[in-house]
């Protein structure tokens, strides 16, 4: 058993995750708003994913077929919820982002019938690995998806802070979620080029997560749920100029 | 996607009290709205107001609409809107900002 980069960071992702995700479905529960808790459930399930990917990779725990089906049902459901969250965020009324919810729960439910006919275990060559695949691409498709939402909204807040339409607190943390994904773009890339085509090294990609991870989590954390001071900070910066 | 009612009511006016067409009206909101950053499905009043009052008459007069007939557009269509007579449902609002501002009022 080794514990380098990128087990620190899967740790530190997954517990940073499992806090943030249960810290907004707990203010969900009190605000009875639906879509922050589809967020916070989301955040949530990775988070515990992280841990279950470390047991069934023998970090924590003994190696157990278990670990990894819990991982890959955690993971093959947040991604799913990812499409919801979108959805009903930025394109509540579109046939097409119904389209990708669809296509979603699809790829959900074909991945989990074909492990239930070929076994779980997700390491053997073919339907196993082509699923892992294929959910990656789906998550991949989800924060590509999400970024660009995100900015598009960010460009229309811009143009509404000049008639005094929002404040600049809600456009930082807009661009600020923005951020976030792009970074966990750049994570799920840099496994598929490592993984599928071979074109980074295991080092250089522990090295872009570990970092990518950290601008991932702190940009969402300070997006959803801000410390105070941070919130008079943004409109102090945006005054500035900055 | 469905226009919302508030967007409507604001081209049907225009349309009656200038000489523009249906679809010259229309347009004009449209481009209203883009240029401050909404939607001509989720506006709701209290925005559609700002437009009227801060873009309206610039954009009336590019279309060469007398200043003075724009003005009076523009003031009948605020009156109109802020009208109690007239009952336009709220649009659905800007689903992120709520989200913020939900946690944030609980936390």
């Amino acid at each position: 058993m080794e514990f380098n980069l990128i087990t620190i960071s899967a740790f530190l992702s997954g517990l940073i995750q499992f806090l943030i995700g249960a810290r907004i479905l707990m203010l969900a529960q009190k605000s009875r708003g639906a879509t922050e808790a589809l967020v916070g459930l989301m955040l949530f399930l990775i988070g515990t994913g992280r841990f279950t990917e470390l047991a069934s990779a023998g970090f924590i725990g003994p190696n157990i077929l278990a670990a990894d089906v819990a991982t890959k049902l955690q993971y093959g459901i947040s991604h799913l919820l990812l499409f919801v969250i979108f959805r009903r965020i930025f394109r509540p009324h579109a046939i097409w982002a119904l389209g990708f919810l669809i296509f979603a729960t699809l790829i959900l439910l074909g991945g989990i019938a074909v492990q239930l006919l070929t076994g779980w275990d997700f390491s053997v060559p073919g339907w196993g690995t082509r699923y892992n695949e294929v959910r990656l691409y789906t998550a991949l498709t989800a924060f590509v998806w999400g970024a660009v939402e995100c900015y598009l909204h960010t460009s229309k807040l811009k143009r509404q802070l000049k008639f005094g339409l929002t404040s600049p607190e809600m456009l930082i943390r807009t661009l600020l979620w923005g951020v976030s994904m792009t970074a966990t773009i750049i994570i799920v890339i840099s496994i598929c080029m490592q993984i599928y085509f071979g074109l980074i090294s295991s080092t250089n990609v522990h090295v872009i997560w570990f970092v990518m991870i950290l601008i991932s989590n702190i940009s969402f954390w300070f997006s959803f749920i801000p410390p105070k001071f941070l919130r008079r900070a943004f409109v102090k910066w945006f005054d500035r100029g900055i | 996607m469905a226009e919302s009612a508030v967007f409507e009511f604001v081209s049907q006016q225009l349309e009656r009290l200038s000489d523009m067409s249906q679809v010259q009206a229309r347009g004009t909101v449209r481009l209203m709205l883009k240029e401050a950053g909404l939607n001509t499905a989720s506006v709701s009043i209290d925005q559609m107001k700002v437009v009227v009052d801060k873009l309206m008459f610039d954009f009336l007069t590019k279309r060469k609409i007398d200043s003075k007939k724009a003005e009076n557009v523009c003031t009948t269509i605020m009156r109109l809107l802020i009208s109690a007579d007239i009952a336009i449902p709220e649009a659905q609002s800007n689903e992120l900002e709520e989200i913020f501002k939900r946690l944030d009022k609980h936390s």
